[in-house]
């Protein structure tokens, strides 16, 4: 008896949680309104003056860094602004340091919300409705991006690079050799696409997990990706924030799905065994042998990026790409999953401000679409920027999608989505464990 | 090679053989990553480095990428401007601490002795909070300069050099260091001229092992140097890396550059080092 009402208890409170929850997602995010911790009134121009110079720490370094910094250039002689960025590989952990120190950089990009909304429960953020226009930014974003910034009713960061993960790539020519459809409506119609590949003697997909430490990844997307279809955005919601547990029949029944998708017999190139050992960078590299391995590869649009390089120097006519289409008979509109790099704002000053206005602005980014590997999360940005048809035609795929979704492991706790989902893909793919003792086991090791 | 050694004992077959062996087995890694910092990325991704010979895929593209990034020159130049202090600081503080915890009595010599070892089991990382606060805005302020670094780095190679040191100098004839008092040597004498000479192979092995480590060091090169201006050749390397890794075959070429130079002091030292390395093991 007493059990149970405890337990009814628990459920009540779940329920009151989640209808916080949803109102928080509804709330104006009108600063008056007094949302949540860090800052508190609106910013006026003048209040605090910068000293001309604006530090930004970030996570990216070698060629990303140059085109970053080459756009940002004529904003800097602009607005006589200098700008210091730093990247690091290592961002996650030297941002909670540095910040924890009082040593935090004016602007920090956070690749993942998770550690975003550490320091911003800490009241070390900048809310971004205190100094930008959110109704403006909101209006030209693809749909859905700020609510993944969103902590405790209030939005923390701006999106200033977009990641679109729901990308099937081909090799151009030998898949219209081959004859097939690069149209698959449904995912039912690209599984018979794939059994055409496979009658024809090619291993149909290629895919690597490997990532040294963040091994699984790849894994989760899948997942996340299937999920969206299958169940359709809010059954994901309710998902990635756990109103429903991690081991609901929902969960578990996209585990078998994407189950049947990558350890049926022939599917992908190498096995079970061949996707654990590749290194994801390298999954798209069997595409473009001669004659190829394999045909298809789901994965975000930074892979094009490790391409081989004759076939970067000739994309458009060597890559095709299509969007991973829906489930039949699940949700009916086009889900995109995605990701985003997102500006937060640790020292409020006139400088910064305009910094942090430019980034996350859709004017900014022309030099970085032209050296390519950079998608804008804006709709409104000029898609005749980007260097290459292929590129715009994800930019399309992205702005056109009916629904956008921040990856899901991205968004739940750190030791769920960086952690135990990880590693549980691993064992599952392996097939030390089924979908559904993986899915207890993470549900199990969810953090309270 | 004829069947005895110079001392006159006879060669052993199995040692002979095993040796080179082993050796080679030893730097099989550093060989597979020297051959991979020659080979393009498709080529490392697709084949493995010892199939270069018929496969291909060299290049000098890594290096001329890595040695053409304008900031690899001036990390170079900070790396050695942290390393040297770095190493010489501690090394002098250690081998004064050492000479007295050696020849002096005093009080408190064994407890504080103690204290000093017990440190060492202290991990870095524990320390990094606490010591970025009083470095930093909150605190003195000098986050981001060289001094920052040496500091940090002289506090955390002090108690093995102390304790390294002192084992070794306590193998050392009491009886010159006797001798030299009853003739009226001050203790300053005493260290310059006769205990720091004697020792020279602890202190070699000690500064060569100090070396390598602050030049090889990420954590506090990056957290309280920072990637500005100051940063030194690894932070350097690890910036050339994108947001999935892309750039990683400039990798295997920086890391080649950067060894250019511990090793140069490893081979300037080694005259030193061979004898140094058995200080401490054999204690009278």
């Amino acid at each position: 008896m007493d059990r149970r009402l405890s337990r009814r208890t628990i459920m009540t409170g779940a329920a009151a949680t989640a209808a916080l929850g949803m109102t928080g997602c509804l709330q104006n995010p009108d600063p008056s309104s007094g949302g949540g911790g860090g800052g508190g009134e609106k910013y006026t121009p003048g209040d605090t003056p910068g000293n001309g110079s604006v530090s930004i720490l970030g996570a990216f370094g070698g060629q990303e860094q140059e085109a970053f910094m080459a756009s940002l250039e004529k904003f800097e002689a602009d607005a006589k602004i200098t700008i210091n960025y730093t990247p690091d590989k290592d961002f996650t952990n030297t941002i909670q340091q540095r910040a924890g120190a009082g040593d935090a950089p004016d602007i920090a990009l956070f690749p993942q919300p998770g550690g975003m909304f550490d320091l911003a429960g800490k009241g070390l953020i900048t809310p971004i409705d205190a100094f930008l226009d959110y109704d403006a930014l909101n209006s030209t974003l693809i749909p859905g991006f700020l609510d993944s910034a969103r902590f405790e009713g209030r939005v923390y960061g701006a999106p200033m690079r977009m990641a679109c993960k729901s990308l099937i790539w081909y090799p151009k020519k030998a898949y219209e050799a081959g004859g097939y459809s690069a149209e698959p409506a449904t995912m039912q119609e690209l599984t018979e696409i794939t059994e055409q590949i496979k009658a024809d003697g090619i291993a149909p997909w290629s895919d690597g997990w490997d990532d040294g430490q963040a091994t699984g990844w790849v894994g989760t997307d899948w997942i996340e990706e299937l999920m969206l279809r299958v169940h359709g955005p809010v059954v994901y919601d309710d998902w990635t924030k756990h109103r429903i547990p991690f081991n609901a029949k929902e969960v578990v029944e996209v585990f078998d799905i994407a189950g049947d998708l990558l350890k049926g017999e022939g599917n992908v190139l190498g096995g079970t065994d061949g996707i654990i050992n590749t290194p994801f960078s390298e999954a798209p590299l069997p595409l473009f042998e001669d004659p190829p391995k394999a045909m298809l590869v789901r994965q975000g649009n930074f892979v094009t990026g490790f391409l081989p390089e004759d076939v970067q120097a000739n994309m458009d006519e060597e890559v095709g790409v299509y969007a991973m289409p829906t489930w039949e008979g699940g949700f009916d509109g086009q889900p995109i999953l995605g990701g985003g790099d997102l500006a937060a704002l640790f020292a409020l000053n006139d400088d910064s401000v305009k910094v942090m206005e430019f980034l996350t602005s859709d004017a900014f980014g022309g030099e970085w679409a032209q050296a390519g590997g950079w998608l804008s999360p804006h709709r409104t940005f000029d898609q005749t920027l980007y260097s290459d048809a292929i590129t715009q035609q994800v930019a399309k795929i992205a702005s056109n999608a009916q629904v956008f979704r921040y990856d899901g492991s991205d968004l739940m706790p750190t030791a769920v989505g960086g952690g135990s989902f990880w590693t549980g893909m691993v064992e599952w793919l392996q097939g030390s464990k089924t979908s559904q003792e993986v899915c207890d086991e993470i549900e199990a090791g969810w953090p309270t | 090679m004829n069947g005895t050694m110079k001392d006159g004992r006879k060669r052993s077959l199995v040692a002979t053989i095993t040796m080179p062996l082993l050796a080679l087995l030893w730097t099989v890694p550093t060989i597979g990553l020297l051959v991979t910092s020659f080979r393009s990325r498709e080529a490392a991704a697709s084949t493995g480095w010892w199939s270069s010979l018929w496969e291909g895929g060299w290049t000098f593209d890594n290096y001329a990428t890595v040695l053409g990034d304008p900031s690899i020159s001036g990390s170079l130049i900070n790396s050695i401007v942290v390393a040297v202090p770095a190493t010489v600081l501690p090394i002098m503080f250690a081998a004064f601490a050492a000479y007295a915890f050696t020849f002096i009595e005093f009080r408190g010599k064994d407890v504080l002795f103690i204290a000093i070892v017990a440190v060492m089991v202290v991990p870095i990382q524990v320390s990094f909070q606490p010591m970025l606060d009083l470095l930093g805005p909150r605190g003195l302020g000098i986050n981001g300069q060289f001094v920052a670094v040496w500091m940090l780095h002289t506090g955390f190679g002090m108690p093995l050099a102390v304790y390294t040191l002192r084992n070794y100098m306590s193998t050392l004839p009491n009886s010159v260091v006797e001798s030299a008092k009853i003739d009226g040597a001050s203790h300053f004498q005493t260290f310059w001229r006769l205990v720091a000479p004697m020792a020279s192979p602890a202190i070699a092995a000690f500064a060569t092992l100090q070396f390598l480590w602050v030049w090889n060091d990420l954590l506090i090169a990056k957290l309280f140097l920072g990637g500005g201006d100051n940063k030194t050749i690894i932070v350097s390397l690890q910036q050339m890396l994108g947001t999935q890794g892309q750039g990683a075959e400039l990798l295997t070429a920086g890391a080649f550059i950067s060894m250019v130079i511990p090793m140069l002091v490893f081979f300037g030292l080694q005259r030193f080092l061979v004898r140094g390395m058995t200080a401490g093991s054999v204690k009278g």
